[in-house]
C-alpha cells in the first residue's frame, strides 16, 4: 500500500486513534450530557429538591 | 552485439533531395522507405540513395521539434533515436498535437506524442514483451484484465512532418480510438477500413520531468502543460484510493478497541434499585421528597458513570436532578432527566410518544466513594417509584460513532477532489461518464 500521498494524514490519524484510545480507557465521553459540576460551591444548582442541600451522609 | 548497437545509433547518412537538391540526412538509411526534405517541404519516397521522388508537398511545421531529429535516449532500459517529427491533426476540428518517431535496435518503432504539453509514450507489440492482444468491447477494451474505458475516436491526419519512416505514413487513412486507464492508454487503430486491419498500441503517460531527463533537456524548453492529460495519473485518485485503505484499517483497529475496552474495563454496577417516592405537598407543586442513595466505590482512577432511571409514567411526566457527591471532597455532578410517556387514540388510530426509561452518561469521574442526592419530581402526585441503575465503564458508543465519522471526513475530502478531477479529465471527451450521472 502507498501511503507516500497521504503520510501528513497518517499524524491526524494515530491522533485520533491514540485520542480515542485514552479516552476509552479513561471512561471520557467526546459529548456528556447537561452536567453541572460543584454546585454548592457555585450557588448554580438546577435541581428542584426543597429540602436542605445534604453531601455528607 | 554492443558494438552493433553504438554503430546503429550512429549510424547516418545524406542523400540529395529530388526536388531543391538539398541535403537530408537519413538517420536510419537502411529502413527508411519515405522522407521529409527540412529545406523545401517536399515528402518524398525513396527508392534508392540516388533517386526519391516527390510524393507531395507539405506544409512548413508550425512548430520546430522540441526533440531534436538523430538525438537519442533510453527509455524503459531501450535504446531509442527519434528520426521523425510530425504534426497531426484531427480531422475537421482545431485539435493538433505532435508526435516524434522513435527507433531501436530491434523492437522497431515507438511513439512519444506530445498534445498540450502532456507525454505519451505510445508502442506496440513489438516493443512490449508481456504485451497480449486487447479485448474489444463497444466502449471500452481489457487489456491484462484491466478495463480501458473509451475517451476518444478520431481520424488523425498529418500536416507536417519532418524525418523518415519506413511506411506511407503521409497517406495512410487511419481511424484511431483512445481507451484509458490512467496512466495507461490503448491506443486502437483501423487502417483501410475495408481490409480491416486492426492494431492496438500501449500509451503511458509520461511527466515533463522524465522526458526532460531522458533526453538531457531543461523542463522549461518543453511546451506548457495545458489541462489534464487524458491518461495524466491523479494524484487525488491515488490520494483517495490510499485514504480509503488506510481508513478502512483505522475503523477496524477502533472497532477492535471498542472490544478491547470492554475486556480491560468491564462494565461495573454501582446501584440497581427501585427507590419509594413520595409526594411533598408542603414543597409546593409536582415536588417530590429527596433521598439519598447507598454509597459506593468507583476503583479506577478515572471512568465514567451512567445512570439509567425509569419510572412507569402514563400519560404523565417525572422529572429528576441526581447528583453525584464525592464523599472525600464534596465534588459534586449534577445532571437532571426527564422521563415523559403519553399515548392515546386518535381518529382511530393509537399513538404514544415518549418513553418511561432514560439514561444520562457522566465522564471523567475520578476514583473515590460517592452517594447520589436524587430531587424527584413529578405531575402526578400518586407516583411512588424510581428506578435507578449506576453503572460505571459502560461502553461508550458515541465516542466510537463519532470516531468512525472524523475517520471518514478525510477520504470523504479526497474522493470530492478526485471527482472533481475526473469531471475535468472527462471535459474532453465525447464519452465522459459525467455527462448524464452528474
Amino acid at each position: 500500500m502507498d501511503l507516500k500521498p497521504i503520510k501528513y494524514y497518517l499524524i491526524v490519524l494515530l491522533v485520533i486513534l491514540g485520542f480515542y484510545g485514552y479516552s476509552g480507557l479513561r471512561g471520557h465521553a467526546y459529548y456528556q450530557d447537561n452536567v453541572e459540576k460543584n454546585t454548592e460551591f457555585n450557588g448554580t444548582s438546577r435541581h428542584g429538591g426543597h429540602v436542605n442541600r445534604f453531601y455528607h451522609k | 552485439m554492443e558494438k552493433s548497437v553504438q554503430s546503429f545509433f550512429k549510424l547516418s547518412e545524406t542523400i540529395a533531395c529530388s526536388v531543391c537538391r538539398q541535403d537530408i540526412v537519413l538517420y536510419e538509411p537502411a529502413k527508411s522507405e519515405y522522407v521529409v526534405c527540412p529545406s523545401c517541404f517536399s515528402y518524398l519516397h525513396i527508392f534508392t540513395r540516388a533517386e526519391t521522388r516527390l510524393n507531395r508537398k507539405l506544409e512548413k511545421p508550425k512548430n520546430a521539434p522540441v526533440l531534436k531529429l538523430g538525438s537519442t535516449t533510453n527509455i524503459h532500459g531501450v535504446d531509442l533515436k527519434v528520426i521523425a517529427y510530425l504534426e497531426k491533426k484531427e480531422a475537421e476540428t482545431i485539435y493538433c498535437w505532435r508526435e516524434y518517431i522513435l527507433t531501436s535496435h530491434d523492437k522497431g518503432y515507438v511513439t512519444l506524442s506530445e498534445f498540450n504539453g502532456h507525454w505519451n509514450f505510445i508502442a506496440g507489440e513489438d516493443f512490449l514483451p508481456d504485451y497480449k492482444q486487447p479485448t474489444s468491447y463497444s466502449f471500452s477494451v481489457s487489456y491484462k484484465d484491466v478495463e480501458y474505458k473509451l475517451f476518444n475516436r478520431y481520424s488523425p491526419k498529418v500536416t507536417a512532418m519532418l524525418g523518415e519512416v519506413d511506411w506511407n505514413v503521409v497517406n495512410e487513412k487511419v481511424k484511431a480510438t483512445e481507451y484509458i486507464a490512467p496512466p495507461f492508454m490503448v491506443v486502437k487503430e483501423v487502417i483501410n477500413k475495408s481490409q480491416n486491419l486492426t492494431n492496438y498500441y500501449i500509451g503511458e503517460y509520461l511527466t515533463k520531468d522524465e522526458i526532460a531527463a531522458a533526453f538531457n533537456l531543461d523542463k522549461n524548453s518543453l511546451p506548457e502543460q495545458i489541462g489534464i492529460g487524458a491518461n495524466q495519473p491523479s494524484k487525488a485518485y491515488d490520494r483517495w484510493m490510499a485514504s480509503l485503505k488506510i481508513t478502512g484499517i483505522a475503523i477496524v483497529a477502533v472497532l477492535l478497541l471498542h472490544l478491547l475496552f470492554g475486556a480491560v474495563k468491564p462494565e461495573k454496577e454501582l446501584i440497581n434499585d427501585d427507590f419509594l417516592i413520595t409526594y411533598d405537598a408542603k414543597a409546593g407543586a409536582d415536588a417530590f421528597k429527596s433521598f439519598i442513595t447507598p454509597s459506593f466505590v468507583i476503583e479506577d482512577e478515572s471512568s465514567n458513570i451512567e445512570f439509567d432511571i425509569a419510572s412507569g409514567v402514563d400519560n404523565n411526566w417525572l422529572e429528576t436532578t441526581i447528583v453525584l457527591v464525592n464523599e472525600a471532597d464534596n465534588r459534586t455532578w449534577e445532571v437532571s432527566k426527564g422521563i415523559e410517556y403519553y399515548h392515546g387514540v386518535e381518529d382511530g388510530e393509537s399513538w404514544s410518544e415518549g418513553s418511561t426509561r432514560e439514561s444520562v452518561l457522566l465522564s471523567d469521574i475520578p476514583k473515590g466513594k460517592y452517594h447520589l442526592n436524587v430531587y424527584p419530581s413529578s405531575g402526578d402526585i400518586y407516583r411512588n417509584n424510581l428506578y435507578i441503575r449506576a453503572t460505571t465503564n459502560v461502553s461508550m458508543i458515541r465516542n466510537t460513532l463519532i470516531t468512525i465519522l472524523l475517520l471518514c471526513i478525510f477520504p470523504a475530502i479526497c474522493w470530492y477532489l478526485m471527482r472533481n478531477y475526473e469531471k475535468r479529465r472527462w471535459n474532453n471527451s465525447d464519452f465522459s461518464p459525467f455527462v448524464n450521472g452528474d
